[in-house]
């Protein structure tokens, strides 16, 4: 299970930077209120680094009206594409297991 | 982070830093800045939480594992690494628990196979890059000085020698545990790389001091075989 939430939380990252930049903490703040995160939030900046290194995200600095300057986490074309992609096969296989794990749907397909 | 960063703070990343020692070092310093910098924001954003913050963040092992992870490392990768530089003190101590042995009647060979031990231990304390330069001549003093001294007095006999053979093992001792407890993780590789042929002169020379320090040993079994044979009418 905790394979499962490793793999699909790089993805639930990038969806939250669908909308626009985001900083560290703000990020992590609104992944831990999704539920997604299953682990501290401290172990998010490794997968951000990741994403970082694998050129879905991109960083730049900038100053807050209040306290220290931020580092904004935003998309990059290739992040937006790997989401699209990623929103297509999780719909498929959120369905297909669906389909698997709940007997009483199928046994009330079959009857209709 | 700065130095006027709380203790606190510190030590929290300095375990993390230990936890994440095998990752590339641009990638380890980044993983500091971006834990160093949500601290420093939630902080301007949640004035004296430092605790609930370092908290939410989690366990330091838990993110070095996360970030060795990340680089495809094992997650035990960072203990691993600490096999180098207990090498090294594993041939002092081997040497010097050798070159003490040589003191005893009748193990005179000992002190040969203390002496090749101890230039092997020397080399890989060299090559290796877990200690400064600083630390490494402090280390060779520790362990060559008491020695001089002690064959210097070594005809002496007797109690004197004896009690040369004591403070000598102190020093040595003391400055294994210092060695081993000032090492420090090499922001590189484990150890100084040299050139191939090096590295063969080197195990050639090994092989040729274990030769002579085993036919050496030979002899002497055989002098005292005759010695015996000798003494036997």
């Amino acid at each position: 299970m905790s394979q499962l939430r490793k793999g699909v939380l790089e993805y639930c990252v990038l969806s939250l930077l669908r909308d626009g930049p985001r900083y560290g903490t703000e990020l992590l703040g609104e992944l831990a209120q999704t539920g997604a995160l299953a682990t501290s939030q401290g172990t998010v900046y490794p997968l951000l680094a990741r994403l970082r290194r694998e050129e879905l995200v991109s960083t730049d600095w900038r100053e807050s009206p209040s306290g220290p300057p931020r580092r904004y986490y935003e998309l990059t074309p290739e992040g937006r594409t790997a989401l699209v992609e990623f929103a297509l096969v999780w719909a498929e296989f959120a369905d297909a297991v669906d389909h698997v794990i709940t007997p009483e749907r199928t046994t009330t397909r079959r009857a209709q | 982070m700065k130095t006027d960063t709380p203790a606190e703070i510190r030590s929290y990343l300095a375990a993390v830093d230990r936890g994440a020692a095998a990752l590339p070092a641009e990638s380890r310093r980044e993983l500091l800045d971006d834990l160093g910098e949500h601290i420093e924001v939630s902080l301007s954003e949640r004035p004296g939480e430092l605790g609930a913050i370092l908290a939410e963040l989690g366990d330091p092992a838990v993110i070095a594992a996360t970030a060795l992870r990340e680089h495809g490392l094992p997650p035990d990768a960072g203990r691993r690494r600490a096999s180098y530089p207990r090498r090294v003190v594993a041939l002092f101590a081997v040497g010097s628990v050798l070159g003490s042995l040589g003191h005893l009647p009748g193990a005179g060979s000992a002190q040969d196979a203390a002496l090749v031990v101890m230039v092997a231990g020397l080399v890989t304390l060299w090559l290796c890059r877990w200690w400064a330069a600083g630390q490494k001549w402090l280390a060779l003093a520790a362990f060559v000085l008491p020695g001089m001294v002690m064959s210097a007095l070594s005809d002496t006999g007797g109690a004197g020698e004896v009690a040369y053979v004591l403070v000598t093992d102190a020093v040595r001792a003391a400055a294994l545990v210092w060695l081993w407890r000032s090492r420090t993780v090499p922001a590189g590789p484990d150890r100084a790389r040299v050139p191939r042929w090096v590295g063969v002169v080197l195990l050639c020379a090994l092989a040729v001091c274990v030769v002579a320090v085993v036919l050496g040993f030979a002899t002497y079994l055989g002098v005292s075989g005759n010695v015996k044979s000798v003494d036997l009418p």
